[in-house]
């Protein structure tokens, strides 16, 4: 790992679920990359992303610059999000829709 | 030092230029890359603000008008150039790094249109944690770019330190009458940018694997091009200032020069030469904090007009490690300046924007 990777956990938190919207399966899935700085916060957000066909991926964040970054990503890969502060920093939830919004 | 620690977690490693069989890659060994380390400008601002100034009849050029190195009157005929910038890795390679961070650290010198003589080496070493063949590449590296100089690496300090940090103190003379200040803009000057930006977004993107390789060459290529064929164009070309664009990126140095010289700057975002794949990059969120910072610090002293789209916003605020020269020309110059550095391709030649009256802010203008 990176000495700059100051992870603070062991192992990355990455709650996923399945539930069932009529027909189709959408997917939920929380990264906490709180304590981490940027890039990493993006590239976990955006190998969460491009795993889920269609669903939602939580992003927890503890810097305004992952804020920011993890923002425009969402918006390269076509997704929806709001940002919320939360506590020890911003929940960012993306919304990915499904076929005909995968990123450029 | 054994290869399997990186790259991290997270990290694709099957990036050719990541991981580099059995030995370390320097990018993952810091947060912050290069310039883009810089203490944040209005941290720098505060903590300096109250400190009693250097004044010497001799000191022609000082801190104060936030130049990018001191001249000091030896004698009427000889004046000294002094500067000194070290920074963590910017570059996987250690020959690499040492090559940018002595482009860069000359850099300072040709900005003030001085010419490099002598050089001492700064570096803080992790020595349990990288090998000591390190050190040595990064020597190597620099001592070529100060031989393609023309400047001598004449001694060193190196420190244990957890951060690796390379860098260069460099000493020069400039001829009277010579001197590119930050202070000289005057209105109806042309503004020249003589390297593309992108830098620290391309750093950002190497350091997490979504550069492809041919990119990373380009901006490590850039970044290690000495800034002597534009500082010999421009002062050619009777420039009437000059600063080299670092980790303020291109905006915060402008605003710095625009302060110095109490005039205000208009900039056409879109003739700023770019790095492929640089606004890709900002547009992916690959923003380097130190951007952020500057466009915190220039709230209120920039007005961009909103059709510049956000990640060229990015671009303009990016931090830059060793970036070219922004040369303030008188417009009828800007011919000979183009043929002074007609066939030396580090140094583009793109008229970026032109400096106006008015001594107020937002003192930085971008247009489109």
């Amino acid at each position: 790992m990176p000495l700059w990777d100051k992870s603070r956990r062991e192992t990355q938190s990455l709650a996923s679920s399945w539930k069932c919207e009529g027909a189709v399966v959408t997917q939920e899935m929380t990264i906490d990359a709180r304590g981490l700085a940027c890039p990493i916060p993006v590239i976990r957000a955006k190998k969460a992303l491009e795993g889920v066909a269609r669903g939602r991926v939580v992003v927890l964040v503890d810097e305004q610059v992952a804020v920011e970054n993890v923002t425009r990503l969402a918006g390269y890969m076509r997704c929806s999000h709001h940002c919320a502060a939360c506590e020890g920093g911003f929940r960012i939830i993306i919304e990915k829709p499904g076929s005909g919004g995968e990123g450029p | 030092m054994n290869a399997e620690r990186l790259p991290g977690r997270g990290a694709p490693a099957k990036e050719p230029h990541m991981a580099i069989e059995g030995q370390c890659d320097l990018l993952q060994l810091t947060e912050h890359c290069g310039c883009g380390a810089k203490l944040a400008a209005a941290d720098l601002r505060e903590f300096l603000s109250g400190l009693p100034a250097s004044r010497d009849p001799r000191l022609l050029v000082g801190p104060a008008t936030f130049d990018d190195a001191a001249v000091y009157r030896l004698r009427d005929d000889c004046l000294l150039v002094q500067t000194v910038d070290f920074f963590p890795p910017v570059a996987s390679d250690p020959e690499t790094f040492g090559r940018i961070a002595a482009a860069n650290a000359l850099s300072d010198v040709y900005a003030m249109g001085g010419r490099p003589l002598t050089a001492l080496a700064l570096m803080c070493l992790p020595s349990k944690q990288v090998p000591l063949g390190v050190a040595r590449g990064i020597l190597a590296g620099a001592q070529e770019k100060l031989t393609e100089a023309g400047a001598l690496l004449v001694g060193g300090h190196t420190l244990e330190d957890p951060q690796l940090k390379f860098g260069l103190s460099v000493t020069g003379i400039v001829e009277p009458g010579q001197i590119l200040s930050n202070a000289g803009a005057q209105s109806g000057d042309v503004l020249v940018l003589t390297k593309p930006l992108g830098a620290g977004l391309t750093i950002t993107a190497a350091k997490a694997g979504l550069a492809a390789e041919h990119l990373v060459g380009e901006a490590n290529r850039w970044m290690s091009a000495l800034n002597r064929a534009a500082a010999e164009a421009a002062v050619h070309a009777g420039a009437h200032a000059a600063t080299d664009i670092t980790g303020f990126g291109l905006l915060g140095h402008s605003w710095q020069m625009a302060k110095a010289s109490g005039v205000r700057m208009r900039f056409n975002a879109d003739q700023v030469p770019l790095l492929e794949s640089a606004l890709e990059f900002a547009s992916m969120g690959l923003v380097p904090a130190g951007a952020y910072a500057n466009r915190r610090f220039l709230d209120g002293r920039v007005r961009i007009c909103e059709k510049v789209p956000l990640a060229l916003q990015d671009v303009l605020f990016d931090p830059q490690t060793s970036g070219g020269l922004l040369v303030c020309l008188p417009p009828d110059n800007l011919e000979k300046f183009r043929q002074a550095a007609a066939g030396q391709w580090e140094c583009r030649c793109a008229a970026v924007g032109q400096v106006e009256e008015g001594d107020a802010e937002p003192r930085l203008l971008v247009e489109m």
